[in-house]
């Protein structure tokens, strides 16, 4: 039979749970550590997830950037359409377009060729006749005349053949609309709005294009009975788009991408039921794979961050058990007692929650609003989805959840095992088995599986792919050497701190104390001992690779363009007959190229070649020096710069240029890169060499804008040009730097913890510090040798943690951003950034850290000396 | 004809683990404790009173022998009837004042939270008045001296009604003047017919005692029945 002993279970919630909330401002250190934990673990669970969604924010953006602003949406177009279809085709994509949230189409027509066009008589001009919705209101820059119904030529033939305002022009007889207006010919490349229109408005005249002028109808009907009145059947190109903002989220541009689908399906079937279904080509051209590579670009930042954010999540929670475990026993007291009193480990646990549970619910929030509102900091350009702030709020409340039943489990199970089973022997120890197992085996045999992944990390990258060629699993190889290394270091300490009491420095006191002290502080030393490697080593690696791939995308796309940008031009400027603008003057340089043997063979001009010229890591002096060396006259042959030497180069130039005289080595040089080649000086070089040479380049460190206004103002021709932010496709160096960029976020949250621990676990021991250091001092100690002993003892440990972080943490980037590189096929190879400011850093820091903690140890032991040791 | 006992204890033996072995703690107690009058464990440190007093308490689980309760096997026990046995019939008294009361509550609010515990109601007047502590509801317990506090722990066993009380050494921590106190306070407690065991070294704490267990190295060496001295 059971003996019932009165109400089993207690539901209301009594006095001491009631007042506990008040009861936790009696230890505001345990409050401000909960809550900075928690704060701590919440950023970095929801920065992961909005740093991913920003890296497809960014990428977006980027993809946006380098898209025609009318390709986000919808494009129908066909070439040689039918004229009378057009408008049935026009009607169906006006009719559909606002029941999928897109505005008014805008439609571009252009003509074929029209010769025997007649301009003040003379019947032998070529023109197109064109029309594009809004192009005369905002697009085109007038020049002459009005925005009146008619046409506008463009100003090359007007102002050349004295066409005006007000002409009357006709085809074989046939009267055209009058010119209204002379506008500004778009020229190659055209301004962004036309960027999809390039085939149909632009004069290209160095291809010798056998238009001479885009002549443009005012408004659609003037178009409408030009053409109809000349009968013309079939229009060269047609085409319809819509300019819709550029999507700032992943989400908004897969929603454009749906409902551009959703119009495209619905115009296809309307003009199928009139038996013109497959009359125009309609798509997304360039975003529907815009989309993808953000998508891609997303996936893979999230992926290569999630095992370092769970970890970072598992760390936050590790130091949220031990905020219970220390709870537990600050209120050892009150819980034996509400336990004699009745109450079960749920309910205490429930106690630590109620205590806890609000520093830890506002540290929480705190560290979620934090990483949002820090974001455009920390990650990547680009704007979160709202959908990822969502999952972001929810990862903050999970973590949040999480940490709070930890709380409640820990103090739960201790509250269990001390107080309802006592001291009975528990068959082994779990716990235990986990602390003996290899962790640090583990952790390596990942990262040998992302290094094996790493060596064939830049072979997968290619010119002309824009996706970005990352490997996720690669990505976290510098993680898991530094977890690696970070474990190896803990069980090393541990064991060697076991080991200690064999240590006999009692010739040193202040270091036999200082090992003493360490030992009998083991689990909270290897603690900080292991977040401080993780910290250090991880900032080592994120900064570095990180910037190292900034700095190679710089690099790279300065070497390969030659300069900031680069303009191809016609031999005048490079001969000289024509001087370079007054705005270039003092940042730009003319070079000539020469091939034919070989190699590449770049003529500069030693005056001026490092004021244009991207010199990469040459430093300025070294190379004007190197000018003026093959300046100078040789009987020999062409003093030479000689890049990027190789067996097989011969010291042939082309041309009929005498054969090379090396002065000097280098191994990489703008424009050549690292291939084989020569640098000649001007000066070395007659005016017949000169006229020789093939193709002339302004290089030069202005705006490509501003050089391109200047050159064309003085009447340089500008066949091509290269700018070194379009040069490179930028997003796989992006991708790699967004992850890493989180990678250093997380070190340095992680170096935050490491202080904050070293602190507390000093502040915690301090009346145990006092007690000691007043008895040592009672016994002959000198404070100032106290002191150095505190110092040893903490400098022992941050300069363990700062030197096993820093060669790991830099040897790892050092190794990775080689191979991290995804353009190798472009010189020079990513390499580490100079670590020496890192380091520099790293030091003081720890420096800074030890000296104050140093002081909170002896801080208190002048007063202790008297008082403490009669209360001890 | 004598009480039926509150407790009974039959070959009860408690072990420890350490890092140096199995340590015996207690070993074939068996014992009867009335369910009226001051029993009181007595011995030297480490003879096991305290573990014997944490094996009543519930706290300790023996691995030998077979504790009883009105009749009951303790060790059959589910966790959550052992925890309604403490609830509603054990008041544990520690050694330390004040980890008997909560810190952050007033007097009354001690005894109130007591009550509630017990899922009973009590008038922190009455009490206070029987313990001699008139006057001292709306204190702050930093406000009470060690022994005012060791009396409110009394007074918090009776605010929950229990029928045993459990007291660890209640007098070590005091001086002279706030046991004597103390001592009054049990003497009372016997009067009104509680069960109290008291595990003392206290000379003048087991002189109360209507039984004295006594303890050495872990084994019952004897138990005394005498008249309590006044």
């Amino acid at each position: 039979m059971r003996v019932k002993w009165g109400t089993i279970g207690q539901r209301r919630v009594t006095k001491p749970w009631r007042a506990a909330p008040k009861a936790a401002l009696s230890s505001p250190l345990t409050l401000i550590v909960a809550a900075v934990t928690s704060l701590l673990a919440c950023f970095l669970g929801t920065a992961a997830v909005l740093q991913a969604s920003a890296a497809g924010g960014a990428t977006i953006a980027y993809q946006s950037g380098i898209t025609c602003p009318d390709s986000y949406g919808p494009v129908f177009g066909k070439g040689n359409i039918p004229v009378k279809d057009i408008p049935a085709v026009t009607g169906a994509v006006q009719r559909h377009a606002g029941a999928h949230g897109f505005g008014a189409p805008v439609v571009g027509q252009y003509t074929t060729v029209l010769p025997g066009t007649q301009f003040n008589g003379d019947p032998n001009y070529k023109i197109r006749l064109a029309y594009r919705d809004q192009a005369g209101l905002d697009n085109l820059s007038l020049q002459q005349g009005t925005r009146a119904p008619g046409l506008w030529l463009g100003n090359v033939v007007a102002d050349a053949e004295h066409i005006g305002v007000g002409t009357k022009p006709s085809i074989q007889g046939i009267g055209l609309p009058p010119v209204t207006g002379i506008y500004r010919d778009l020229l190659d490349p055209p301004p962004r709005w036309w960027c999809s229109q390039q085939s149909g408005a632009v004069v290209d005249r160095l291809a010798n294009d056998p238009i001479d002028s885009i002549v443009f109808a005012t408004d659609r009907k003037t178009f409408d009975d030009a053409v109809a009145a000349i009968g013309l059947p079939k229009m060269q190109y047609f085409h319809i788009s819509f300019y819709e903002p550029a999507p700032a989220t992943l989400s908004a541009a897969e929603d454009l991408l749906q409902r551009s689908r959703d119009l495209i399906a619905d115009v296809r079937a309307d003009l199928t039921a009139q038996g013109l279904g497959n009359l125009v080509a309609a798509d997304v051209p360039t975003f529907e794979r815009s989309v993808q590579i953000a998508r891609q670009a997303q996936d893979n930042v999230f992926v290569s961050i999630l095992p370092l954010a769970l970890i970072s999540v598992l760390v936050g929670c590790a130091g949220l058990g031990t905020v219970a475990l220390q709870w537990y026993q600050r209120r050892h007291a009150q819980l034996r007692l509400l336990s004699a009193r009745g109450s079960g480990p749920g309910a205490l646990g429930g106690l630590a929650v109620a205590e806890l549970g609000l520093p830890i619910l506002l540290g929480g929030a705190l560290g979620a609003a934090a990483a949002r509102l820090l974001l455009g900091v920390y990650g990547p350009p680009g704007v979160p989805d709202p959908e990822a702030e969502l999952r972001a709020g929810v990862v903050a409340a999970g973590v949040l959840v999480l940490s709070l039943a930890l709380l409640a489990l820990v103090v739960a199970v201790r509250a269990h095992r001390e107080f309802e089973l006592g001291r009975i022997r528990r068959e082994g120890n779990r716990m235990r088995l986990l602390g003996y197992f290899p962790w640090e085996l583990a952790t390596a045999g990942m990262a040998w599986l992302g290094w094996t992944r790493l060596a064939h990390y830049s072979t997968g990258s290619r010119l002309g792919n824009p996706l970005p060629q990352v490997d996720p699993l690669a990505l976290t190889y510098p993680v898991f050497v530094v977890l690696t290394v970070g474990l190896l270091t803990a069980r090393l300490a541990w064991l060697a701190l076991h080991a200690s009491h064999r240590a006999r420095f009692w010739s040193r006191p202040a270091l036999q104390l200082a090992i003493r002290r360490l030992a009998g502080a083991r689990a909270p030393v290897t603690g900080v001992l292991v977040i401080g490697t993780l910290a250090i080593g991880t900032l080592a690696t994120g900064i570095g690779i990180a910037n190292g791939q900034e700095a190679a995308l710089d690099t790279k796309s300065s070497i390969f363009v030659g300069g900031n940008a680069r303009l191809d031009t016609d031999s005048p400027i490079g001969m000289g007959t024509v001087a370079m603008p007054a705005a270039l003057a003092q940042n730009s340089t003319v070079v000539g190229e020469l091939t034919g043997t070989g190699g590449v063979v770049l003529v500069v001009d030693p005056a001026t070649f490092t004021k244009g010229a991207a010199a990469g890591d040459v430093p300025a002096g070294d190379l004007d020096g190197l000018l003026r060396q093959i300046s100078q006259p040789n009987p020999n042959g062409t003093p030479v710069i000689r890049v990027g030497h190789t067996a097989k180069q011969t010291t042939q130039l082309p041309d009929g240029l005498r054969d090379a005289v090396t002065v000097a080595d280098l191994p990489v040089f703008p424009m050549i890169g690292t291939s084989p080649g020569y640098v000649v000086s001007r000066t070395a070089l007659d005016h017949g060499q000169l006229d020789r040479i093939p193709k002339w380049s302004v290089l030069t460190g202005a705006p490509m804008a501003d050089a391109t206004a200047a050159l064309r103002a003085a009447g340089v021709f500008i066949p091509n040009r290269i700018s070194r932010e379009s040069a490179l496709d930028s997003l796989p160096f992006f991708v790699v730097s967004w992850t890493f960029s989180f990678v250093a976020l997380l070190g340095a949250v992680l170096g935050v913890v490491a202080i904050l621990a070293l602190l507390v676990a000093v502040e915690v021991r301090r009346r145990q510090n006092a007690l000691a250091g007043a008895l040592v001092l009672r016994m002959g100690m000198r404070p100032r040798t106290l002191l150095a002993s505190h110092l040893m003892e903490l400098g022992a440990l941050s300069g363990l943690a700062i030197v096993v972080g820093v060669v790991c943490g830099v040897s790892v980037a050092g190794l990775s951003v080689p191979r991290f590189d995804p353009a190798t096929f472009l010189a020079p190879r990513s390499e580490l950034p100079d670590p020496l400011p890192f380091v520099l850093t790293v030091l003081v820091v720890g420096v800074l850290v030890v000296a104050m903690a140093g002081w909170i140890a002896v801080r208190s032991v002048r007063t202790a000396r008297t008082a403490e040791l009669i209360r001890a | 004809m004598p009480d039926k006992p509150i407790f009974s204890l039959r070959g009860i033996g408690v072990d420890y683990p350490t890092p140096a072995g199995v340590v015996t703690g207690v070993d074939d107690i068996s014992f009867d404790v009335p369910a009226r009058g001051m029993t009181v464990f007595a011995g030297p440190s480490g003879s096991g009173k305290s573990t014997l007093l944490r094996v009543l308490g519930l706290f300790e689980q023996p691995v030998r022998g077979t504790l009883t309760f009105q009749g009951a096997d303790v060790r059959k026990l589910k966790h959550r009837e052992r925890r309604a046995l403490r609830r509603h019939h054990l008041g544990l008294v520690f050694q330390n004042p004040s980890d008997n009361l909560l810190g952050y509550l007033s007097v009354a609010e001690n005894l109130r939270a007591a009550a509630e515990a017990a899922g009973t109601d009590c008038d922190p007047g009455d009490i206070l008045g029987q313990l001699g502590l008139h006057g001292t509801g709306d204190w702050k317990i930093s406000a009470l001296s060690g022994g005012q506090q060791q009396r409110l722990a009394f007074g918090c066993v009776l605010a929950a009604r229990s029928t045993v009380i459990l007291a660890d050494e209640p007098t070590s921590q005091l001086d002279e003047g706030s046991a004597d106190l103390v001592l009054d306070t049990l003497q009372y407690l016997v009067d009104q017919d509680f069960a109290v065991l008291v595990a003392s070294h206290d000379e003048r704490l087991i002189d109360l005692g209507a039984r004295v267990a006594r303890l050495h190295k872990g084994t019952l060496d004897a138990v005394e029945e005498r008249e309590p001295q006044p």
